[in-house]
């Protein structure tokens, strides 16, 4: 066993890929001062997967090693996305993909809540607009008249 | 440059010409065998991975050593500028005169036997002159070209290698050109040293003048005084 | 034909979200290989963008770059068709055919003048124009009438890039690349052969985002694919920095996925985005399949030796040189040899005896 291998095998996910975890450790390693700078000074980061020279099985390997966290949110939008908070609080794995169910992008988000989930300022004023009138149309309906008649 | 000598020694060689030579002497031989080991690594080293870093040692040695020539390099044009006239010598090459020439063949005849007694020269016999300039001067410029060219493909685009020197890569054709090149000029050097390295000893011995010495002291000395 | 709205608008139009809007710039940068940090720029762009209008050209070409291009994953070739470019000319991929064909690509360049984007795969041949012809017209004459109103020409394939297979020694057809012949007018080199489908799509996406061209390496390849070496992004590198080397395919290194340098790979001379991007929607890519990196997205790789002799090999066949440098060596030395004994036989007839007697009388 090497140095390394030592090392992440005392964390309960390892899944022993002896030799080939090259790009996991520098990886979780930025994740780790990524989290450190958002902790200090709110610093978000975003680290895009697609561009790490990953070796085979590195990509498993650090998905492992992240682990699951209590937030899970799918959303529906061009494709399928899934947010998924790891067990380290505050770093999400966020997973695109087309409507032909083939990846499109996948990141590592390191911030409070992923931009992704916030609802976006525009469609908030869309809704308010939308939810009036339905509170409209719901008022006609209790007064027993046709909104047409006002 | 044959001169009238009758006795006494000269003052040739100033104190940074002198250490230029064996640090030179010293980052070409280094240069030399770590180049050569990058372009045929040597067998894999038996046990973990993780305990060598051999050929980054080897990396690390051959563009240390490259920085260690580049620097002397520079150094050594500096020299040719504020330095005496015999620093000069390894810049220019007087192939205009004939004497030059007449001199050149006579000591192509002395080197191969077929003269009796040697010229007595300050600076450098004319056959060094000329392999001094072509091969330490220009090919030693033209190592740089290639090496630092080569380099800059590991400190990327936009790097001041990649700048000053990555224009020599699509102007050779492609990378593998300059490699040819740049192991070419390796070997080109390593006979140069030999025939260096023979002669320097060989005339020390038979020629009519001090030539190891003088390296180390700087002072030419003659072992007579006829012209 | 390149529609007029903005592609904010057609999105909007087909009733995506805000957030899906943004979903798609995440992508298109992850695509573009540009940082997350820049996903807003690239959504206040691609609010404003307009599908440009493409004419594709294949001109000395083995199809296999269309071939690559129909297997991006993302965007896909049809969501690039229908939702990004105007794809007006591709004589592949169109319906049309014949006289229909080429007027199609004529309407393409009248309507869009000097703002379509040109891609050119394939090399073309100087030797003679009817080496390779489309509806009669030499290969040459079409780029040249093509080019001369485009907004850039993008170069898909080492062969349109630098040549590629068809100038590979000896050239019988007089290849040539693009930017051979195309002086006045911006060029994109998306070499590779072919060049990974992403690459493709991703450079069109930076001129449908941008309207501009992206930043070019010294052969005019976009820098953010193909700005470092395969080597440096080798997921194996560490192994070459360890002196671990397989010797041969089937040995224990080659089993433990040590570095390939000694089995001829060129990845120390190659820059491309294999090692991040990979093949076959992210599956593998050659090093990670085990085989050396062939040097493919630089000028002539065809011809730079064999394809597994290391780096450090020489190109040419040398042996000869070596040879007559010996041998002329060893007559020169032959003669000074020649010359010296003719001296030493000389000076031996010139030496006078002593005897005791003389050395005597003279003192």
């Amino acid at each position: 066993m090497s140095v390394f291998d030592n090392k992440s095998s005392e964390s309960p996910s390892s899944c022993g890929l002896a030799g080939m975890s090259h790009n996991t450790l520098p990886l979780l390693n930025e994740v780790s001062h990524a989290l450190k700078r958002l902790v200090r000074t709110g610093e978000s980061t975003i680290i895009d997967l697609r561009a790490i020279p990953f070796g085979p099985g590195d990509e498993a390997r650090l998905i492992n090693l992240l682990g699951k966290g209590e937030v899970q949110a799918t959303l529906d939008t061009l494709g399928k996305t899934t947010v998924t908070e790891t067990r380290f609080a505050g770093v999400w794995l966020v997973d695109h993909y087309n409507s032909e169910d083939e990846r499109i992008a996948f990141q590592i988000e390191i911030i409070d809540i992923p931009e992704l989930l916030r609802a976006q300022t525009e469609d908030m004023y869309e809704s308010l607009d939308l939810l009036g009138e339905v509170v409209e149309v719901e008022k006609q309906k209790l007064n027993g008249g046709s909104p047409a008649i006002q | 440059m044959q001169r009238e000598i009758n006795s006494g020694a000269v003052y040739v060689y100033e104190a940074p010409v002198r250490i230029w030579h064996w640090a030179n002497a010293l980052s070409i031989t280094l240069l030399a065998i770590t180049g050569y080991l990058v372009a045929n690594p040597l067998p894999s080293l038996s046990g973990e991975a993780s305990d060598h870093f051999l050929m980054g040692y080897i990396r690390f040695v051959h563009f240390a050593a490259a920085y260690i020539f580049a620097v002397g390099f520079l150094g050594r044009i500096y020299w040719a500028m504020v330095g005496n006239e015999h620093s000069r010598q390894l810049f220019k090459l007087p192939v205009h005169r004939l004497t030059f020439w007449r001199e050149l063949l006579h000591e192509v005849r002395w080197y191969a036997f077929l003269e009796k007694e040697p010229k007595k020269y300050v600076g450098h016999n004319p056959l060094a002159h000329l392999f001094m300039v072509v091969i330490i001067t220009v090919g030693g410029f033209c190592m740089l070209l290639t090496g630092f060219s080569l380099y800059a493909e590991q400190t990327g685009l936009g790097s001041w290698q990649d700048s000053l020197f990555g224009w020599l890569i699509p102007l050779v054709g492609q990378s593998q050109d300059v490699r040819l090149w740049h192991h070419w000029g390796m070997w080109v050097i390593v006979v140069f040293v030999m025939l260096h390295v023979y002669v320097a000893i060989r005339e020390d011995i038979v020629s009519r003048q001090s030539i190891i010495s003088t390296m180390i002291s700087g002072w030419r000395t003659f072992k007579d005084d006829r012209p | 034909m390149a529609e007029k709205n903005t592609l904010g608008e057609s999105l909007r139009r087909h009733g995506v979200s805000r957030r899906g809007f943004l979903k798609f710039c995440t992508a298109t940068a992850s695509l573009m290989a540009l940082p997350p940090t820049m996903v807003p720029a690239i959504a206040e762009a691609l609010e404003k963008a307009k599908r440009p209008s493409v004419i594709w050209l294949s001109f000395q070409e083995c199809t296999g770059c269309t071939e690559s291009l129909t297997r991006s994953h993302s965007p896909s070739v049809e969501s690039l068709i229908f939702d990004h470019i105007s794809l007006d000319y591709h004589h592949t991929l169109q319906a049309a055919a014949g006289e229909a064909a080429e007027a199609a690509r004529e309407a393409a360049m009248h309507e869009n003048k000097g703002k379509y984007i040109l891609v050119v795969d394939g090399s073309i041949p100087l030797g003679d124009p009817g080496y390779s012809t489309i509806a009669g017209i030499s290969n040459l004459e079409m780029l040249k009438e093509t080019a001369k109103d485009a907004a850039a020409i993008v170069a898909v394939g080492t062969c349109a890039a630098f040549g590629g297979l068809p100038q590979a020694n000896p050239n019988p057809t007089g290849a040539v690349s693009v930017s051979d012949i195309i002086k006045d007018k911006p060029i994109i080199n998306v070499s590779g052969c072919p060049p990974i489908p992403t690459v493709i799509t991703g450079v069109l996406a930076h001129f449908l985002t941008f309207g501009s061209i992206p930043d070019l390496d010294q052969y005019n390849r976009p820098k953010v694919f193909y700005g470092q070496s395969i080597h440096d992004r080798c997921y194996r590198r560490p192994f070459y920095d360890k002196g671990k080397f397989a010797e041969t395919f089937d040995d224990e290194g080659a089993k433990a996925g040590w570095c390939l340098y000694k089995l001829g790979c060129k990845g120390p001379m190659t820059y491309n985005a294999c090692a991040t991007a990979k093949w076959n929607q992210g599956t593998s890519w050659p090093v990670e399949s085990g085989h050396g990196c062939l040097g493919c997205s630089e000028p002539r790789f065809w011809d730079a030796g064999g394809f597994y002799n290391a780096l450090s090999v020489p190109i040419s066949d040398n042996s000869q040189t070596v040879a007559f440098a010996a041998a002329a060596g060893l007559a020169l030395g032959a003669a000074a040899a020649g010359l010296n004994y003719k001296n030493k036989d000389e000076a031996t007839k010139a030496h006078g005896t002593v005897t005791i007697d003389d050395l005597e009388k003279s003192s």
